[in-house]
């Protein structure tokens, strides 16, 4: 989970189609820089485009089974898209 | 715990397989690259041409080692995500356990199912005015 954020611009990612070691290369509508999660880097870094050296930050987020979570955080909402 | 969009699942590494085998089946993975003066560009299955100089001289990323190169509308992101809130239909069962990401910001609770991101990769989100990429 990141940011998608940069210099007071929002972007909007989506995988490219790409894939480098078995991860989703990812970019960007707006500029279409590439965005990678480098190992052992914390969030994306861009590896490619108007915006390459820099990262988008990355949010703390959990896996878990939803009846773990549900019982943790009792107010959780869903995502619901069902038509895309 | 973090939970990284590092790997991909068996599910996107067999759709990606099919995807490329469809649109080139005499060579799967391999991504077509162009040598241009210093320069590296790989061309995906729709013909777009992609940059990965930088990422080769900075990041060590072999342009060769770029996979598949199904284009960029194959998988398509969530760009309008809807929630459900406790007790509205659909709302999954207490005890179901299927896997979730869930996380909070700017003090809202959310969960996504894994299945859900792994078809779309991407959910791009807004908490509070807060922009986020939910990735899996």
């Amino acid at each position: 989970m990141y940011s998608r954020e940069i210099d007071g611009e929002v972007l909007t990612l989506a995988a490219s189609g790409w894939t480098y070691d078995y991860t989703f290369v990812l970019y960007d509508f707006e500029t279409e820089s590439l965005w990678y999660h480098l190992e052992g880097q914390d969030g994306l870094t861009c590896i490619g485009g108007l915006y390459k050296d820099r990262t988008l930050p990355e949010f703390e987020s959990t896996k878990t089974r939803w009846n773990q979570w549900k019982a943790d955080h009792p107010q959780t909402t869903f995502l619901n898209n069902t038509s895309e | 715990m973090k939970a990284a969009s590092k790997s991909m699942s068996i599910f996107w590494v067999a759709t990606l397989f099919s995807l490329a085998c469809t649109t080139a089946p005499e060579g799967v993975a391999e991504p077509n690259v162009e040598e241009e003066n210093d320069r590296f560009i790989i061309v995906d299955r729709t013909g777009k041409r992609w940059d990965v100089s930088h990422a080769f001289q900075k990041y060590q990323m072999n342009p060769s080692e770029f996979q598949f190169g199904v284009g960029p509308n194959a998988i398509r992101p969530i760009l309008n995500p809807r929630h459900l809130e406790p007790g509205q239909s659909g709302y999954p069962a207490d005890h179901s356990t299927f896997l979730i990401l869930g996380t909070t910001l700017e003090e809202e609770t959310r969960s996504y199912s894994i299945d859900k991101l792994t078809f779309h990769e991407v959910a791009d989100e807004k908490f509070g005015e807060v922009h986020v990429a939910v990735a899996y």
